[in-house]
Parts: structure tokens; sequence; C-alpha cells
């Protein structure tokens, strides 16, 4: 596909411990459309948020990444320093889980924004406030808010901040790692509708990292489900939801405790350690129908039906 | 003797703000956060009451302040019909094993020096309910109980070597061994991962069903509270909205807060999806809480009659300038910081310009926008070349019954 906003094909993130390499993410393909909301769904631990970073280029140093991540078809490890610092904050946006933690206290909310627009593009500070101003009026925060320090704010009131900041140049494609997760269920259907609104209005694509099953059942088109760093599962979110065909897939959202649910289901034991995962199939150890196979082979990445792939020995018996 | 282990009444929690000398100077008033502001409730023996609210709604504030690890400000606690709201800390020691909490974060709840072991068996020894072999047996018991195996083993661990999931089992054993009559449980599975929730939650119910403890059971997620709970309380700004059976409330909720929590939860099955109809804003600031129904300001469904008041008047013309037509059209009223209100009163210095014509645009825009908030207004006047926009106190408002549940507002 010629229209992708972002490829990545075989992508590695480990980083490098005392213990031995924790295999963050290991061995991820995926491809995102352009004005897609792809949902990364999956457990702590499992390598969502390293996928996010990896693609941003803002992992840790001593972390070995290999693989190939095109954006726009521009394979991003190949870029200067110099373009790679262009795309970063500018057509590749971030938002993160806890907003306090990423503005300055130091700073007012206009200093915030000058300083992110004038460090991609050459404006003057008056229209950079200007551009501000709009920006956060788009997300219902008035002007005479603007010379207020992040601490004035409340929770909800920061997210929208740090949405309007990543919108101020308006990206291609932003990364929202748990945009949510902080927040209460009002506001943050409040910040999801904004994310929905912004992504028709600008076409943008939204790649977003969640734990929250009923999240991606709400804003995203497509998923993906990641366990111990690799995908399990890929697909419209349609298909996923109503047909899993991974093991896993079916326990995560049988699990999830919603307003209808009937009854409590958990599945057995515990993600395994990254640093040692178990072989073959890395589910297999907490799998109800894991059979020899699983344990001495890979699985394979299959499409069982259009666009909706997963990987499992035994995935044809879910159908 | 009633069948209530805990009784609840007028409930009262600030918190005094601290402010500096030059601040106490030049404002003079004392400030409080007002955590809980007249809170009435019973605990019935061996059910699970759920205390639901967003965060900064006061459910952790009653919960605590229930088991009198903070003093109340007014009103009072009963724990099996003793009051217990102002009691000294030696009355209240012999009381307080038969009373325990659970805490959201199971990392931070169990001490790093400890081994798991010793953490359990603790409450025996500091109670000195046990001598230090009969704790150990007695905590390896439970360890077992809540499915901390092999108990041996695990005795012997520290907390580093758990994962949040055990932890949390180690935290609700601790709390267990005593063999309390109270629990509270403050956001016990918040912190942890979807597949290990559930295993957590039937642990607190299979504990339910041999010790029959009663629990208040603390959560901001409606989900969690519906699955476990036989009542519930639905908490805003330090007080309850809305307290009835779980069923009756997920079934049929009442207050508009409790219907617009129920509708902002996330739906998992995208063949549902659609727009919701959401309360504008966030939770506001617990030191000056809303007028009347604290709700009002965020409310769908409020009448005029709810509270409004000057700072509502502000507010509203600050979301209409967001619109730079209209703040154009209206420069003259601005900038919004020339707006004072207090009480229900919102005003203007004409400065300048001529406060009738200013109060005359006001007029305008109260009788152009239709809405529950300038239905409220009482009079636009000039007064001492002051525009003053002067609100209608709002109707009294108090928990009224509604099919068989409590409700606070004035659609009942």
């Amino acid at each position: 596909m010629s229209d992708a906003v972002l490829e990545a094909s075989g992508l590695r993130v480990h980083y490098n411990t005392r213990r031995g390499p924790v295999r963050a993410v290991d061995g991820v393909s995926f491809e995102m459309g352009r004005g897609e909301t792809l949902g990364i769904v999956g457990e702590t631990g499992c390598g969502k948020s390293t996928l996010g970073k990896a693609i941003l280029g803002i992992l840790p140093p001593r972390t070995t990444v290999e693989g190939t991540l095109r954006f726009l078809g521009k394979d991003l490890s190949s870029l200067p320093r110099e373009e790679l610092r262009k795309i970063r904050g500018k057509d590749i946006a971030l938002i993160f889980q806890d907003p306090m933690t990423r503005l300055d206290p130091l700073f007012t909310i206009e200093e915030h924004f000058v300083e992110t627009i004038r460090a991609h593009e050459d404006v003057s500070r008056e229209e950079a406030v200007e551009r501000a101003v709009k920006a956060l009026a788009s997300m219902g925060i008035p002007e005479s808010r603007l010379k207020h320090y992040p601490h004035e704010f409340s929770g909800g009131m920061r997210q929208r901040i740090m949405i309007a900041m990543s919108l101020v140049m308006n990206p291609k494609l932003l990364i929202a790692d748990e945009p949510t997760t902080s927040l209460d269920v009002i506001v943050e259907a409040q910040i999801l509708e904004i994310l929905e609104d912004l992504r028709r209005e600008y076409k943008m694509s939204l790649f977003l990292i969640t734990h929250n099953v009923g999240i991606v059942a709400e804003v995203c088109d497509r998923l993906a489900v990641m366990y111990a760093g690799k995908f399990v599962e890929l697909g419209g979110v349609r298909d996923v939801f109503q047909k899993p065909v991974h093991p896993y897939t079916q326990a995560l959202l049988a699990s999830t405790i919603h307003l209808e649910s009937k009854e409590l289901y958990s599945i057995d034991g515990l993600p395994p350690d990254l640093i040692d995962p178990p072989p073959a199939c890395r589910f297999h150890p907490r799998c109800m129908y894991a059979k020899e196979i699983c344990r001495t082979e890979e699985p394979a990445w299959v499409e069982y039906r259009p666009g909706h792939f997963a990987a499992c020995h035994f995935g044809k018996d879910f159908l | 003797m009633t069948d209530a282990i805990l009784e609840v009444q007028d409930l009262v929690k600030h918190f005094p703000v601290r402010r500096s000398g030059i601040q106490r100077l030049l404002w003079g008033r004392k400030f409080a956060v007002h955590a809980i502001d007249g809170v009435s409730f019973d605990l019935r023996r061996g059910e699970i009451f759920g205390l639901v609210g967003e965060s900064g709604c006061g459910k952790t504030t009653v919960g605590r302040t229930v088991l009198r690890l903070l003093e109340p400000t007014s009103g009072t606690i009963r724990f099996d019909g003793l009051d217990i709201s102002h009691m000294k800390e030696p009355e209240l020691r012999p009381l307080r094993k038969r009373m325990q909490i659970i805490f959201q974060d199971p990392h931070a709840s169990l001490n790093p020096a400890m081994t798991i072991g010793q953490s359990i068996a603790d409450p025996l020894i500091i109670h000195e309910a046990a001598e230090e072999k009969e704790a150990k047996r007695a905590a390896l018991d439970i360890m077992t109980e809540v499915g901390l195996s092999p108990a041996e083993q695990l005795y012997r661990k520290y907390p580093a070597d758990l994962s949040g999931g055990q932890k949390q089992r180690a935290v609700i054993a601790r709390a267990m061994i005593l063999k309390p009559e109270l629990i509270v449980a403050d956001e016990p599975v918040a912190m942890l991962d979807m597949s290990i929730r559930s295993r957590v939650l039937e642990l607190i119910l299979d504990l339910k069903q041999r010790y029959g403890p009663t629990y208040l059971f603390i959560t901001h997620d409606l989900a969690t509270a519906k699955f476990i709970c036989d009542r519930i309380a639905i908490m805003y700004l330090g007080r309850i909205v809305e307290m009835g059976s779980s069923k009756g409330i997920y079934a049929d909720p009442k207050h508009p807060y409790t219907r617009a929590l129920l509708e902002a939860v996330p739906v998992p099955d995208p063949t549902r999806r659609g727009r919701k109809v959401l309360p504008r804003g966030e939770v506001p600031d617990a030191v000056h809480p809303p007028a009347g129904c604290r709700f009002h300001p965020r409310c769908p469904v409020a009448m005029p009659t709810c509270g409004w008041e000057g700072r509502d008047f502000v507010d509203f013309l600050e979301l209409r300038w967001l619109s730079p037509e209209i703040a154009a059209a209206e420069a003259a009223l601005g900038p919004v910081e020339e707006w004072t209100s207090a009480g229900l009163i919102a005003s203007r210095g004409a400065r300048d310009a001529d406060p009738h014509g200013l109060a005359d645009q006001v007029r305008t825009i109260v009788t152009e926008v239709k809405s529950p908030m300038t239905q409220a207004i009482d009079a636009v006047d000039v007064e001492e070349e002051d525009v003053v926009v002067r609100f209608r106190p709002s109707a009294p408002l108090e928990p009224k019954e509604v099919d068989g549940r409590l409700v606070e507002c004035l659609l009942y």
C-alpha cells in the first residue's frame, strides 16, 4: 500500500540490562493508513508503550532496535538526526498518560506553545501566540488562561492542553499512550470525543495505546492485541471483538469487567518475563487449548479473514 | 441494637487550606476543602456497600473518616452502636482490630523491609492477639486461603519478589487475619491488570462468604461496583446524590449525574458506538463548591432553580467568547477579568464605558440565549456605575425517597 502513513516490518526493540536483553518488542509488523485509528491493546509490560516510543525514536540509550519503520515511505532509521528532529513533534506528535509530568511547571502555557511552535517553524512570537489561542479555543480553553501555569489546570484541562500543543503543528500521525488513563470516566469520554473529532477534521492517523478494550471498541478502526512483545492478533474492531481468533484475545475480552458482564473471568498465570520468554507461542503456558506443538513451534501469522490476522496454531478452530 | 455495623450521620470533613501570613492579611477569611459535606448512610452487617464517584468526590475521605484515621469536622459515626466520632486513640485501639483497610496501591502498602509473612502476621502481634508462633501459623493459614501458595515459601519472600496481584492478595490477607467485622476497601483492584482484577474480586467475594465481614467498597469504576456491591451510594463533590440497591441504580439511574457516569463508561462492543450526552467540563474546586445542587453547572437537564449564581454567568461569558466573532461583537463587555462574582451576583465596573449601554447589551444576551442559567437571572441593573447581574436564590434541596432509593435532585 502506497498511502500508508506508517509501515513497520520485523520491528524489534531490546533493552539491554545486566540480566540480559529484555525483548520488549519482538518482531512486529503492521501498517497504518491515512486517517486511520489503530488501537494497541495489551496488559502491563507487553511492550505496547515501547512500540510507541520506537516509532517516535525516543528510546533510552543502549537499546537495540532492528527491523524497519517507514513514515510516509521514508525509512526513519536512515534519516539524519536533523531530519528526524523535524519530523518528531511536528509530523509525528505524542500525547502521554500523565500530562502533568510532560508540562514544565516553571513555564506558562503560553511559553509552552511558543517554544513548541518556534522549535519547528520560523514564525514570530505574536504569530505563535495567535495560533496557541486558536488551538486552545478549539479545546474549549479561553484565552485568559494562557498566562496560567500547569498546576492551575485540572487533569482533563492539562490533557486538552497537551492535545492542543501537539495539534498546532498539524501532525500526520498522533501517538497517544494511554491518553485517558489518569482521568475520570466523564472526562475520559470527553477527551476521546475530541480525539475522534480531530482525526476526522485533520485526516490525522491515530496510534492509540491502551489497556482498556472498551476504549478501543469505541474509537478504533482496527486493533492489534499484543502479548509478551508480539502481536497475537490484528484486524478490524468488529471482526476482532465479535470473532476473536487468538485464545489470548478471547481471554482478554472475557476478563474485561463491563456494565453487562455476567460473570468474572480471569486468565490463569502471569505474563512472562521478557528476558526469558517461553519458547514458541508465548501464551502457551497460560492457554487452555495449548498442545505440544504450541511449546515447540512458533505459530505463523495467518490471515483468517480479509485483514484479520492471528498467530495461533489452532486459529481455524476458532473461526 | 440495629443490624447496622456502621451508622454515619451528617458527616462533614473540611480540610483547612493553609495560607501564608500575607495571604491571610489580604483575604483574611479561612478557606477549607469541603471534602465531605453532610453524608449519611448505614452499613448493614454482611453487605458490600459501594461508594462510587470520580476523583475528588470525597469517597476516600469518607473511608478514612469512618475508620477514624481522620477526625470528622462534625456529624456522627457509630460503629456497632458506639459513637466513635471523637473518640480518643486509647479508646479506639481495641476497636481497631475489628476494622481494617485495604489500600489501592499494593506496592506502597507493604513494608519493603518485612517479609510477606511478617507483614501478614503483624496485626496479630500489634494487637497482642497471638504469640509469635501462633501468629505465624495463622498467617500461613490465611495465606493459603487467599491463594498465596506455597505459603511456606512465600512467607519468607519480600514484597519486591511478588507480582502486583500477589501483593494485593498479601494486603487482603493482612486485613483479614484479625477476622475484622468491617473492611474499607479503597480501590482495591484499580491498579491491577484486567486479567488479574477478576481473581482479586473473586477473592473478596469468597472471603465475604466465609467470614461475613461488611465491606465499604470505594471505587470509581461503575462496572466493578455493579459486580460486587449489594448497595451503592454515588458521591459528587462531598455529597451523596443517589443511594440504593445496585440493581435498582444500574437498571434505572435517577440522578442526572449517575446517568452521566453510566453513559460515559466505554462499552466493549464496536457495533454500539454512538455520540454520548456528556456533562460539560470537570468536577469543580471543592474549596468553593457550587451553590444549590453541586452538579448544576454541568448538568444536562438543569433547571432555573438548581442553584445558579454569579460565577456561572462569568463562566458563561468566557465560554461564549471562545468564538472569535461573538468575542468581537461583545468586546465592550470584556475582558472577563473585569467581572467579579460573589454569591448570587456578578458585576462589572463600567470605568470609561456607559454602564447603561453595557447593561442593555447584557440584557439582550440574556434574553437571546435561553438556558436554565439565563432564566435564573432575576435582574440586570446598574448600581453605582457597575453593571450588576442578580440571580434568584435556588430552591431548597434535600434527599428524597424515589422508587425505594434516595435521590438528591430537584427533578423529583
